[in-house]
């Protein structure tokens, strides 16, 4: 390198850089995810539509500082009003599908995971990474605008009265955002990594989500019970675990903008933690099972 | 068998065939060309599958498109691959065999027969979806010959195979065109063309470059001077001699090695005949004495590298 | 030092052995791997690059074992893998860049890399497309790019050649060439096409059955025996032979205008017997040399 020759050679040379086993692939493989999935409109506009039921709360607190008395009954539990919101899960489905489908699915059909394992990447590190993609933007796409949400609120109704009353949402509101994007991300790269169509990954995960709402719905009223199983049963569908498991850690029930649209029975935390947890652990292992860099039938 | 009067075919604005003229006759011909050269284009006219834009075009003295009655008579083995990968091959060949007219009480002995030619009779049983490359490539062969056509079309016939199969196929295809059949193929792999025939069509951007024997062709393209190749000892004084031929253009020596040299001439017969003088007067001793581009890849390139 | 030393190396799927008994050491350059459909050559590329455990045998690439260092193998290994492979949705430079990243190599240095092997293969300008709009040719390029993009010591190339025109082929026969040859690069080539691998590779390993058949360098390959000759002649004449076998040299095999014949052992003048033999026939000789034996015809001998 010192003594430079007076023509280069600007054909093949050997890469000679640095270049470690140290780096987290992981992380590299999450981070090429994200920047796939923000090159496509599509996602802007659905994050765009997700956030609407915040901006709708947004708005609403905003008029009921400036706008009277009229709303303030509705408005005084914020709570039960940001779980209204949590809880309508649909665009962060549609977020969910768009960045989660085609995860595995794309690569299988591309045939990429040949380039994937024949550099030093493990099956985990490319497990982790693409989980990891669709958690974040789930994640976000929760997040973001709860955070704004009660933020604006913290400050209107002053910092430390806020803080007295409703302080734990901002503790939870993490937590929150965790739990649709951990059971999303897991069920998506389960389903993905046994297919070779991202489309085809959407529609079935589309499918479970909402024939196990009419399913759990079904068994609810099937059933004659208690109120409380009532209620438990009818949380168990992927919808109906996130808004459950938000009810159980905001410790109170959701709240439409619209009065009298409000139930008032939280279900059982146990059941439906198990029946996430063992979801979350269901997806993965079955695309770990699935992630391999060999077709043995090729042989 | 097949005659090919101006056709031409476009695609709305594209053109794939421009304005081409050329007979097919009994024996295997070669059709050449890059990729967009217009191959695919013409085979699907002659199969029928498209109809002209312009011009004419006729297999058996009939219009093949959408006419049964010549495609009963033609067999034809596409590129791509589209089977129903849940069927054996067996029973994909005997669909198929029943869809070109083969007579149900024929149809299992013929498609015996044609598995057994093609080199699948022991695999053919199992399902499409588990072949490989090459065994798909036998299974679509077999499908274009179970109803003794007298017409094959063949697009990458080879692609895929393994140097065994390749070798038994190409001395199947020969067999048929002793047989009389006229044998159309269409291929990139062009030392594997020139085992199986001399004669070649060759396309470039939807028109028609060059026709006929190889050889032939070669004779014709003047912008590049015959290359002859020597390896002998004392090739520098060999070379001396050559220099005051009329009909040497250029002598080059190898850097690498003294006993190489590389001759260029542009009346090939002359400088044959006058080496040949030479070898009978003079004692001269070749170790090598070839011509490097007298074959089907230097044509394709001298022609194509316009 | 060889690029990989195998011993006794074997591999089963279940019971049944893909490989069996494999020994056989790597030379550095260019090496053709060969074999059948079925042979076991892409077994033995998966369990050199730590993809499969072998069952049996030890094995180092690059001198390290390939039971336990598959990953530092993998991080001095490129492959080319046979079937497309991009990554959807990204550039050619992004896809090249993020297989550098994912090999160890920093961004900043991955993405400058990237464009360094893109253009090197010929890419140019191309390589700000999505590869989805790649011609077969382009995207056989950007896949020689990301398997050579992190400097590897070693390369697999899994059919480069397949299904590009003449054209395509040959630039991508000049690339391998180019690059397993003074750039610090081995190359081991599996392919079907034999002219392909006879005008890249210096070393040729035959396999068949999961076995090794042969192993040999293209030049020994090509000799046959020294008084063997192959002729060609302009036209096709008859006569030549009977004139040809007056000179006592014997007709092994005629088609159309090529002879191949045999001189007995110290004949003085082949060159001289022959043009006069052409001379006599009234023929003219196109082609007068020593055989040689296409690797085709090797292959095949070993395989049978």
């Amino acid at each position: 390198m010192s003594q430079q020759a007076p023509i280069a050679d600007l054909s093949y040379r050997n890469y000679d850089g640095p270049k470690t086993l140290e780096t987290k692939r992981w992380w590299v493989i999450a981070r090429n995810g994200l920047r796939v999935s923000f090159k496509k409109k599509s996602l802007w506009v659905l994050l765009a539509l997700a956030s609407l039921p915040y901006l709708f709360l947004l708005f609403f607190l905003f008029m009921g500082t400036f706008g009277g008395e009229m709303m303030s009954e509705q408005l005084g539990d914020f709570r039960g009003l940001m779980l209204g919101a949590y809880s309508s899960a649909f665009w962060p489905l549609m977020i969910a599908l768009l960045v989660g489908a085609g995860s595995i699915a794309a690569d299988n059909r591309a045939n990429a995971l040949q380039v994937y394992l024949s550099k030093p990447v493990t099956k985990r590190d490319y497990l982790v990474g693409k989980w990891l993609a669709i958690f974040m933007v789930v994640f976000g796409a929760y997040f973001l605008p709860m955070f704004i949400v009660t933020s604006y609120q913290a400050f209107d109704t002053g910092i430390i009265e806020f803080m007295k009353s409703d302080g734990i949402i901002f503790a939870a509101m993490p937590i929150l955002a965790a739990i649709p994007a951990t059971l999303h991300a897991s069920l998506l790269v389960g389903i993905s990594a046994w297919n070779k169509t991202p489309w085809i990954v959407g529609v079935i995960y589309a499918g479970l989500y909402f024939f196990s709402t009419i399913f759990a719905n079904i068994l609810a009223s099937a059933i004659d019970t208690t109120e409380v199983t009532e209620a438990t049963l009818r949380h168990l569908s992927i919808e109906g675990l996130i808004a459950g498991i938000g009810q159980f850690i905001l410790n109170t029930t959701p709240r439409s903008l619209t009065p009298g649209m409000t139930v008032d029975t939280m279900p059982s935390a146990l059941p439906l933690l198990l029946v996430a947890a063992s979801l979350i652990v269901v997806g993965i292992s079955v695309a770990r099972a699935r992630i391999r860099a060999v077709e043995v039938v090729h042989g | 068998m097949i005659t090919i009067q101006r056709a031409s075919r476009w695609y709305g604005q594209v053109i794939g065939l421009n304005d081409v003229t050329c007979d097919f006759n009994p024996g295997i011909t070669a059709l050449l060309g890059q990729n967009g050269a217009g191959k695919s284009t013409m085979l699907k006219l002659i199969t029928g599958q498209l109809r002209p834009t312009t011009g004419d075009l006729t297999v058996f003295g009939e219009r093949p498109f959408s006419n049964p009655k010549v495609y009963e008579r033609i067999g034809y083995c596409p590129e791509t691959d589209s089977f129903y990968e849940d069927m054996t091959g067996r029973q994909f060949v005997t669909l198929m065999a029943r869809m070109a007219g083969v007579a149900s009480r024929n149809v299992d002995s013929i498609v015996a027969n044609t598995l057994e030619k093609v080199g699948m009779a022991d695999r053919c049983d199992k399902k499409i979806a588990g072949y490989s490359k090459g065994m798909r490539q036998r299974i679509k062969l077999a499908q274009a010959l179970t109803h003794n056509p007298e017409v094959l079309i063949l697009d990458e016939p080879l692609n895929g195979l393994d140097p065994v199969g390749r070798r038994e196929l190409q001395e199947m295809l020969k067999g048929l065109a002793a047989e009389g059949k006229t044998i159309v193929i269409s291929s990139h792999i062009l030392h594997e063309v020139e085992q199986m025939t001399r004669h070649i069509v060759l396309l470039h951007k939807g028109r028609l470059l060059a026709l006929g024997d190889v050889g032939e062709i070669r004779g014709l393209i003047d912008k590049h001077p015959h290359r002859v190749h020597v390896e002998m000892a004392g090739a520098r004084e060999f070379a001396r001699k050559l220099m005051v031929m009329p009909s040497v253009l250029s002598v080059a020596f190898d850097r690498q090695n003294p006993d190489h040299v590389e001759i260029e001439t542009a009346a090939p017969d002359d400088f044959y005949s006058e080496v040949a003088d030479m070898v009978l007067t003079e004692n001269i001793e070749f170790s090598a004495f070839t011509s490097p581009d007298n074959n089907l890849e230097s044509v394709f390139r001298y022609l194509v590298s316009k | 030092m060889p690029v990989a030393e195998l011993n006794g190396l074997t591999v089963a799927y279940g019971p049944k052995v893909a490989v069996s008994n494999f020994t056989c050491s790597i030379p550095e350059g260019c090496v053709g791997l060969l074999g059948p459909n079925g042979a076991g050559k892409s077994t033995l590329i998966r369990a050199l690059l730590g993809f499969i455990e072998p069952t049996g045998g030890t094995g180092t690439l690059l001198g390290r074992d390939i039971t336990n260092e598959a990953l530092e193998i993998r991080m001095e290994v490129g492959l080319m893998p046979e079937m497309d492979c991009h990554i959807p949705g990204m550039t050619a430079v992004e896809f090249t860049a993020y297989a550098g990243e994912l090999s160890g190599m920093p961004r900043s240095q991955a993405l400058r890399r990237a464009h360094e092997v893109l253009e090197y293969c010929g890419l140019g300008e191309a390589r700000y497309r999505n590869l989805e709009t790649y011609s077969t040719g382009m995207k056989q390029k950007a896949k020689l790019a990301q398997a050579v993009v992190h400097g590897p010591k070693l390369l697999f190339l899994d059919e480069p050649t397949n299904g590009l025109d003449p054209a395509g082929r040959d630039e991508m026969l000049d690339l391998i060439k180019d690059i397993s040859h003074g750039k610090g690069v081995n190359v081991v080539v599996s392919s079907h096409l034999l002219p392909d691998i006879e005008k890249t590779c210096d070393q040729v390993i035959v396999m068949h059955g999961g076995t090794l058949r042969a192993q040999e360098t293209i030049k020994t390959i090509r000799v046959v025996g020294p008084m063997l000759f192959d002729v060609e002649l302009k036209l096709p004449t008859p006569a030549f032979g009977d004139a040809i076998a007056r000179r006592s040299a014997t007709i092994i095999q005629s088609v159309s205008t090529r002879y191949r014949i045999e001189f007995p052992e110290n004949f003085a003048s082949p060159t001289k017997a022959v043009f006069e033999a052409a001379a006599e026939s009234g023929a003219q000789v196109r082609v007068f040399s020593h055989a040689q034996r296409t690797l085709e015809d090797a292959f095949l001998e070993a395989v049978r």
